[in-house]
């Protein structure tokens, strides 16, 4: 097939393929061109002269919004919820290579958090704290410990938006890391395991096989090692330490 | 798993080394529910406890201050308030009708468009670099907010925007109206939108096809199309039914594209909610949210009954 000259249905598909770009990517790529128009431009065709009027007033952060506020906080969100996403998934993965009672219920939760529509779950998470605000109000007026008065609102950017987005990133993390863990061969982390040291040392030997790289017995301390920017352990022990440095390119 | 290979492994005397292998087996199980208990938290906070709450809310009380504990049907009563007649249908069906419109226009769209990319990119690209480049080309506008993604049209199809300029130079006389903010304006987002939801599982499944197939179809004498229809498209089913099933909810639970692009004069079934969420009408909201979820999973098991998922994952 791969030796077969080209057919006449694939200059069709291609061409189909190129229209289907121009459609994702034309609409944004006006956008830009249009961000570039002259003080008394809107947002619409032609331009109105070029200038970067518009960027400046952005910097300056004239607006109804915020926007360095709202974009630091959307970065500092985003960051949070990739952080936990890849921990969460990347222990849930390991977690799924062993058996575990409840496995199959976990794993249709998370497929089950991606079908049902966003709205929902946005709902039923206001729903839980207006709920648990309640009850914290009530908890003060019954006991009126002082800690408890005025607490406001449980609801937040690190508490119910974090929940939410986890459930949106959370099912796709957790089948990335099937896709990656199946790629890893089981034996690498049984002979991890079987030469004495279980746990971060195999995980470290087979990410080093995995990524086609040479796991060596003796540690290399000529040469600097390849980065291995796979979750660290917090304290990098010693041996932790040696066992990246077995890992050569 | 494969524990029972360890002791070979190991070259150990048997009599320890199946004492301390179910020592270590006993161990890798418990660490097995220390790694997923993270994950079963957050699925337990923010998504069952979440949902179990709206479904006992929707059987509550509420007037302009607060929602009151109690047991009513009401809520329900409310959606499907006069909904038994034919001839002047409710505000409920009307608003899922055009829910199922959307929906319907969007899937046939996504799917057509999704597979032909899939199928151009599998099977016309030769080398595994190309079709590599060529999937991120794909998915790369996944990565911006979709927001942004719908406000770009807006340039594009105002009553001066580049559509109708365009189509001015002698082709029309007037300009067009309603392609912004018009059942047209929401269908076209969606499939710019979704499209990629499509061309991701497709393409999986066709990556997985065993390319001796193909061949041996075009020896057997089958022609580009017969090969397409009878050998490429079933193997290809769980990937359309992953890709449908994603299009399916997200449309079906749209209240965003649904508002900017139908200049918030178009109904959808998510948008009642979000109205009736910020007038703090939360059991009514949340009686919406539950006949949405049963009329989602009651596509969903349709599309399940057509091919068997878990076969295929």
């Amino acid at each position: 097939m791969r030796d077969r000259p080209r057919s006449p249905a694939f200059y069709g598909l291609a061409a189909f393929f190129a229209l289907f770009v121009a459609f994702l990517y034309g609409p944004t790529l006006t956008i830009l061109v249009l961000s570039f128009q002259g003080p008394q431009g809107g947002l619409t065709f032609p331009m109105n002269g070029v200038s970067t009027h518009w960027f400046g007033k952005l910097w300056a952060g004239v607006g109804i919004v915020d926007i360095w506020g709202a974009l630091w906080r959307s970065l500092r969100l985003g960051l949070v919820v990739m952080t936990l996403t890849v921990g969460i998934a990347f222990f849930a993965g390991l977690a799924f290579r062993k058996r575990f009672a409840g496995e199959g219920a976990l794993f249709t939760v998370a497929v089950a958090s991606l079908i049902v529509p966003s709205i929902v779950v946005s709902l039923g998470i206001g729903l839980e704290f207006r709920l648990l605000d309640d009850a914290v109000n009530a908890a003060a007026a019954a006991t009126g410990w002082g800690w408890l008065q005025d607490h406001g609102t449980l609801m937040g950017l690190y508490t119910s938006a974090l929940g939410a987005h986890l459930t949106w990133t959370l099912p796709f993390g957790l089948l990335i890391m099937f896709a990656v863990f199946n790629r890893f061969d089981p034996a690498y982390e049984e002979a991890g395991g079987t030469s004495g040291r279980p746990g971060r040392r195999s995980c470290a030997t087979s990410w080093c096989r995995s990524s086609g790289r040479r796991w060596s017995a003796s540690p290399c301390s000529a040469s600097p090692c390849p980065s291995m920017n796979w979750p660290a352990p917090a304290r990098p022990s010693a041996a932790a330490t040696r066992c990246r440095s077995n890992c050569r390119a | 798993m494969t524990d029972a290979v360890l002791p070979a492994l190991a070259e150990t005397p048997a009599a320890p080394a199946a004492a301390s292998l179910t020592a270590k087996t006993r161990r890798r199980r418990a660490l097995a529910y220390v790694q997923a208990a993270p994950m079963a938290f957050v699925f337990a906070a923010f998504f069952l406890v979440p949902l179990l709450l709206t479904l006992i809310v929707s059987f509550w009380e509420y007037n302009e201050y607060e929602i009151i504990p109690s047991f009513t049907v009401q809520n329900y009563v409310d959606v499907f308030d006069g909904c038994l007649s034919v001839a002047d249908p409710c505000t409920t069906v009307r608003t899922y009708l055009s829910t199922l419109k959307f929906c319907a226009l969007t899937w046939a769209f996504t799917l057509l468009i999704g597979f032909t990319v899939a199928y151009f990119v599998a099977f016309h690209v030769r080398s595994a670099t190309m079709q590599m480049a060529l999937f991120l080309v794909c998915t790369i506008p996944f990565w911006t907010s979709n927001v942004i993604r719908m406000i770009s049209w807006i340039p594009l199809l105002g009553r001066n925007g580049l559509v109708n300029d365009s189509l001015g130079l002698g082709l029309i006389d007037r300009p067009i109206e309603g392609l912004l903010y018009s059942d047209f304006a929401v269908v076209l987002a969606f499939v710019h939108l979704n499209t990629v939801f499509m061309i991701v599982p497709i393409f999986n499944s066709m990556a997985r096809i065993d390319r001796a197939l193909i061949e041996a179809a075009y020896d057997a004498g089958a022609s580009g199309w017969q090969t397409l229809w009878h050998v490429v498209v079933p193997l290809t089913k769980p990937g359309i039914a992953i890709g449908s099933i994603f299009v399916i909810t997200l449309v079906m639970g749209d209240f965003v594209t649904v508002g900017v692009m139908g200049g918030q004069q178009i109904a959808s079934v998510g948008k009642v909610i979000q109205v009736q969420m910020s007038a703090l009408q939360l059991p009514a909201a949340a009686a919406n949210a539950v006949v949405l979820l049963g009329a989602v999973m009651l596509m969903i098991v349709a599309m399940t009954r057509l091919i068997d998922l878990r076969k295929e994952l």
